[in-house]
């Protein structure tokens, strides 16, 4: 832990509507609501001196948004003992999952944490969890909900109502209780590993879909092929969709039974289909040529 | 069933330790449930995938704020967002940290910020127990008090208990009870004392 009192930069994002007063419903829209809504947090105060940084009234997970607050980052992170990127959950695990892909050497806590009231994954007492969790002893981004701090290269989301999982490296109760995690680094300079390739196609395989209907052209830089694990799929409808491909183009494949087998060089994950092209975006901008071993070390755990 | 947490910071200060183990003996009451930070941190491991917030499972907190400490901040904003009662106490002719990031006026009416002294750390804990508890918590009698009754005064006690579940000591110790509640007089000594010790 800091020994003297942290200071911990919050980036704004999304997910800052909260019960209590009209300041903190109406939420966080411009840079000028932001001195406002700390005033009706005060508890903040109690745990370190708060930079707060405006980065948007909220967005709908987007590379842009993503960059921007990973530069955000870039530019506190030297000046702080940690960062808090408070978003809206629904997007919460997403800007996990591409801020981890995005920055590199970060020597210091980056807590991602949804915002808002969802009791499934919010509330002001997240947000205390969140800051105080960034004063903590270790580094790297994280991800913080509920009582769990979890890797954020591991977290998961199936969009229903379970509560998110992943590797944990700390849980809190009435305090921190770290795990086996990686310890801060304060002299690292953190630096922004890529930008994203934002021409990914997806598409979803389905018992309407046709291969023969599917075009790709020269601005296509990579696909995501999503199997619906109720329908499955042919080798066939695999085959069919490589012939229309450059055979160098990066593709994806998720969803898919593990025996099936898949044309050569594509690469085959678990994750979900958002969590995939999120990454096959920051793999193919990292290096296309090397987009695999990115994809492979995008979805290892640290 | 009160849940209490109590945290006292680890310190070489015997002056501390002898705090920790004086509230935690006043708090060992069959009507409280408490949990220190040394506790907390014993038990930490057991469950490592349960994701009931424990703060929130407190019904009111007792933090010892003489010296720094950097979870206090952190108990201190929860017991805030979770509207929590807290007792703060700080070793008289200290300055309370807390006071370092709000100013009293600015902390809200659920937390207490009391200085105590060597006598008055039970009494303050006692009454934080019964606020905080409400009718649920009663202060456990720990000063032997001998009395020589007359054959008829014990006629009476035994009259008044007859039949029931109280016992003369605890029937004679509701009226007392009930006579300090309607003296005015003792009333206001209680106010006095309670705004010299703010």
């Amino acid at each position: 832990m800091i020994g003297k009192r942290p200071r911990v930069a919050v980036l704004f994002a999304g997910g800052t509507a909260f019960r209590g007063s009209p300041v903190l419903s109406r939420g966080i829209r411009t840079a000028a609501d932001v001195q406002p809504w700390l005033k009706e947090m005060g508890e903040l105060g109690m745990i370190a001196d708060i930079v707060p940084v405006f980065v948007s009234a909220g967005h709908r997970g987007d590379p842009a948004t993503w960059s921007l607050i990973a530069r955000h980052i870039l530019e506190r992170l030297p000046v702080v003992d940690g960062a808090v990127v408070l978003v809206a959950p629904a997007i919460s695990v997403l800007t996990a999952i591409a801020l981890d892909a995005l920055i590199d050497r970060v020597g210091k806590p980056v807590v991602i944490t949804p915002g808002g009231d969802d009791r499934a994954g919010g509330g002001r007492s997240n947000l205390i969890n969140a800051i105080q969790t960034a004063t903590a002893d270790l580094r790297g981004p994280v991800f913080v909900s509920g009582s769990h701090i979890i890797d954020a290269r591991t977290v998961q989301y199936d969009g229903s109502d379970q509560p998110v999982s992943g590797t944990m490296v700390g849980k809190i109760d009435f305090g921190i209780r770290l795990f086996a995690h990686l310890r801060r680094q304060a002299d690292q300079r953190p630096s922004v590993r890529t930008v994203f390739e934002p021409h990914i196609r997806t598409i979803t395989l389905s018992p309407a879909l046709q291969p023969k209907q599917l075009s790709f052209g020269p601005s296509d830089r990579g696909l995501v092929i999503a199997v619906d694990s109720l329908v499955g799929v042919a080798p066939e409808t695999l085959a069919q969709i490589a012939t229309k491909l450059r055979p160098s183009m990066p593709v994806v494949i998720t969803g898919c039974p593990p025996d099936l087998a898949i044309p050569t060089g594509w690469f085959r994950t678990d994750s979900p289909l958002a969590v995939a092209t999120v990454r096959l975006m920051a793999a193919v901008g990292t290096k296309p040529a090397a987009w695999r071993t990115w994809m492979k070390r995008f979805s290892s755990p640290v | 069933m009160m849940r209490c947490y109590c945290h006292v910071p680890e310190s070489t200060d015997p002056s501390l330790t002898a705090t920790a183990g004086r509230i935690r003996s006043i708090l060992d009451r069959p009507d409280v449930v408490v949990t220190t930070n040394r506790d907390a941190q014993a038990t930490a491991a057991e469950s490592p995938r349960e994701n009931e917030p424990a703060l929130e499972r407190m019904d009111a907190f007792i933090i010892e704020g003489t010296t720094s400490d950097a979870e206090i901040g952190f108990l201190l904003a929860h017991a805030i967002a979770l509207k929590k009662p807290t007792l703060y106490l700080y070793q008289r002719g200290t300055v309370a940290k807390v006071f370092s990031h709000l100013a009293l006026h600015e902390l809200p009416t659920w937390i207490k910020v009391v200085s105590y002294h060597d006598k008055s750390l039970e009494r303050h804990v006692e009454q934080f127990l019964m606020q905080a508890g409400g009718k649920s918590i009663r202060p456990t009698p720990r000063i032997k008090f001998t009395l020589r009754i007359t054959s008829l005064i014990e006629e009476y006690l035994n009259q008044k208990t007859l039949n029931t579940k109280t016992s003369k000591a605890d029937w004679l110790r509701d009226q007392l009870e009930h006579m300090m509640d309607q003296d005015q007089d003792w009333q206001r000594h209680l106010r006095r004392r309670a705004s010299s010790d703010e």
